[in-house]
Formats: structure tokens, C-alpha cells, sequence
């Protein structure tokens, strides 16, 4: 996965996401497409958009099929005595279960990679899975990978993942 | 798209879906006091006691979806900043889903002086008894049940905490404390 642009200040909801096909179609969320109407067999490309730019592309490749992507907005919401509330979203975009995982939030202009996601880490832990990736959702309680055709001795992180914070 | 979700205290008696009194979470309610007032601000405060251990009213609090989400929010979480509320005084929380209601309790006590302590035994709508809020942090949250898809409403177990209040505290409001509500959306 690679971050392109770092747009300070951008809005949550001004970020969608789109599911490029091998055939050329394009699927949107903002034209109301649901994440769960994405064909994972026909998927080349998952992007994260904002009006007018791609934020970030994960393209499926080295391994990685349409079968393999989790997609969340994992949304943090604080209520502080005396402070009032804050509300910010995280993008999580990664491959499960052999990572890597990405995760940007708009509002405070961050972005992050894990290996994975892992459990009891405070951003990266794993997502509930959906009926269209739970059979990709092989972790143990430990957070680690319980397929053996993908044991962490056998996993790198290719060229093209690198994370370009800027 | 994006759903909308808030934050709501539910305050009065049990109803179907909590308290009959749901407000939204802001500043200005989100303080604990010897009431079960929605707003309390500054007012029956939790007085320090000469022997024993003085409660607030718990509070019960739960997600209200207002706009509805494209997909699936799910994978709800809680969990405090971790940091002390100061000598003498202690959060304790709970999920709450069992039984009528969705779980919720109204709470009870005596206006001005001590709510009735938050226990299984006393607030039968907790799934679990209550822990320290301290120890429920962003790597250690409070898994809640619940989820909601493509629709609005109030979903997912609520979460109730209640400040214990013991004869070592001191007068004055106690630090700002952070609690914080987490869930996935698709």
C-alpha cells in the first residue's frame, strides 16, 4: 500500500472508498456501493479517495487477493468531564491474515503500518470479521497467525509497501 | 456513507430501549453526581465521607446510531485514559445488556448524600461485575456487545460506571478523566 498525499485538515467524511475490478469497473462508495457488494474475485484495486485525489491504493498482488482485504473506519469517540467530546476515524485498510495493515486518520493527519493486525494492540487489533472475510480471520488470542500456509517466518513486506509520511 | 453516531445518558425509569431520559453526551453531562439528574453540572456533588465509602448515581451510557451507517458498525469498545481520579476516589463500570430493558437500571440512593453502590446485586441488568475503569484501557478495552446495519437507533450493550467516593479524598472536582467509546463501521 502507498500513501500519496497527506491533505491536513481533510474531513473523515469527505474520505471513501473505491474497488477497481481487473476489467476496468470502479465501484463507489460515495455513489452508494456497500463494502459488502464488492466482488473479491474480480478485485485488482482498493483505494482510499477524497474529492478530487487518491489518498491511498492497495493493490492486490505478491499473494494477496480480494479475499484477503479487511476494510474498517474505526471510529473513536471521547467524552471528557468538563472537556466536552471528540470524535476521530481511523482508516484501517490491510490483509488478513498476513498483513500488512495500514491505518490513516484525516483529522489529526497520522498514518501508521503494522505487520498485522494484532490483538490487544491499541490501534491495530483485529476487526470483527464480516461473513465475506471470515474465512481469512485465522488468529489466535496471541494475535498470531494460525494458517500454517502463512506462518510469519514466511511473510515479507514487498517493495511498494513502504509508508511515505509526510 | 459515514453513519452518525452519539453518545447518550440514560437517566429515569426503565423503558423498552433504557432510561426514559436520553441525552446526548457534551461537557456539560458528563459528570457524576448524587442524582440521577441527566445534567448535573456542578450540583450534588458526592460528599466525602466520615467513615466508609460515599456513590454516585451510576450513569448509563449507550451508542445511538441518528444516521445510518452504508454497512455494519460492529466491534464495540470501552475504555478509560488510565489515569487516577485522585486520592480516595475510584471508577468502577460495567457492560450491562441482561434481562427487560436492554440491561439499563435506573439509579437509586439518597439525593445530596450516596447512590446505592453499583453491584450485580443491586443493578441486575450488568453482564459482569464492575472492574476498576482504570484497568480498561486502549489495549485492554471493554468488548460490548451489539451492532447495527444499515438502519438508525440505539444499539449495543450499555456501559454504566459510578464514582466510589472514601473518607481519604479531598474536596474539589477530581482531574478530567477521558472515557472513550470505539466501534468499526463498513
Amino acid at each position: 500500500m502507498q500513501r500519496l498525499v497527506s491533505p491536513r485538515g481533510l474531513h473523515d467524511l469527505l474520505v471513501s472508498w473505491e474497488a477497481e475490478y481487473h476489467d476496468g469497473r470502479v465501484i463507489k462508495e460515495r455513489e452508494g456501493r456497500a463494502y459488502a457488494d464488492i466482488d473479491r474475485y474480480q478485485l485488482k484495486e482498493f483505494r482510499l479517495v477524497s474529492p478530487g485525489e487518491i489518498l491511498m491504493r492497495a493493490p492486490m498482488k505478491d499473494g494477496r487477493t480480494g479475499h484477503n482485504l479487511c476494510y474498517r473506519r474505526r471510529v473513536v469517540m471521547s467524552a471528557a468531564t468538563g472537556q466536552g467530546f471528540t470524535r476521530n476515524t481511523w482508516f484501517m485498510v490491510g490483509f488478513v491474515p498476513m498483513g500488512p495493515v495500514f491505518a490513516y486518520s484525516p483529522g489529526l493527519d497520522e498514518a501508521k503500518q503494522a505487520v498485522r493486525f494484532v490483538h490487544g494492540d491499541p490501534l491495530f487489533s483485529p476487526p470483527a470479521p464480516h461473513p465475506n472475510e471470515g474465512e481469512t480471520f485465522s488468529f489466535d488470542a496471541l494475535g498470531h497467525v494460525t494458517d500454517a500456509r502463512l506462518a510469519p517466518s514466511r511473510i515479507t513486506l514487498p517493495s511498494g509497501y513502504v509508508l511515505d509520511v509526510k | 456513507m459515514a453513519a452518525t453516531v452519539i453518545i447518550e445518558r440514560h437517566t429515569g425509569t426503565a423503558t423498552t430501549d433504557g432510561g426514559t431520559t436520553k441525552t446526548a453526551i457534551t461537557s456539560s453531562n458528563a459528570r457524576a453526581s448524587t442524582s440521577d439528574a441527566p445534567t448535573p453540572g456542578t450540583a450534588d456533588p458526592i460528599p466525602i465521607p466520615g467513615a466508609g465509602t460515599n456513590y454516585s448515581y451510576w450513569v448509563s451510557t449507550r451508542l445511538n446510531c441518528t444516521g445510518a451507517p452504508t454497512g455494519t458498525i460492529d466491534n464495540l469498545n470501552w475504555y478509560s485514559d488510565a489515569v487516577s481520579f485522585g486520592t480516595g476516589v475510584t471508577v468502577s463500570g460495567a457492560d450491562a445488556s441482561t434481562g427487560a430493558t436492554v440491561g439499563y437500571r435506573a439509579a437509586t440512593g439518597t439525593q445530596g448524600t450516596t447512590g446505592t453502590q453499583l453491584t450485580t446485586g443491586n443493578h441486575t441488568g450488568l453482564d459482569a461485575a464492575p472492574v476498576d475503569v482504570t484497568t480498561l484501557t486502549s489495549g485492554s478495552p471493554r468488548a460490548l456487545g451489539g451492532t447495527i446495519t444499515a438502519t438508525t437507533g440505539r444499539f449495543g450493550d450499555l456501559f454504566v460506571y459510578q464514582f466510589g467516593v472514601g473518607t481519604s479524598a479531598s474536596a474539589g472536582t477530581t482531574p478530567a478523566n477521558t472515557f472513550t467509546w470505539q466501534y468499526d463501521e463498513t
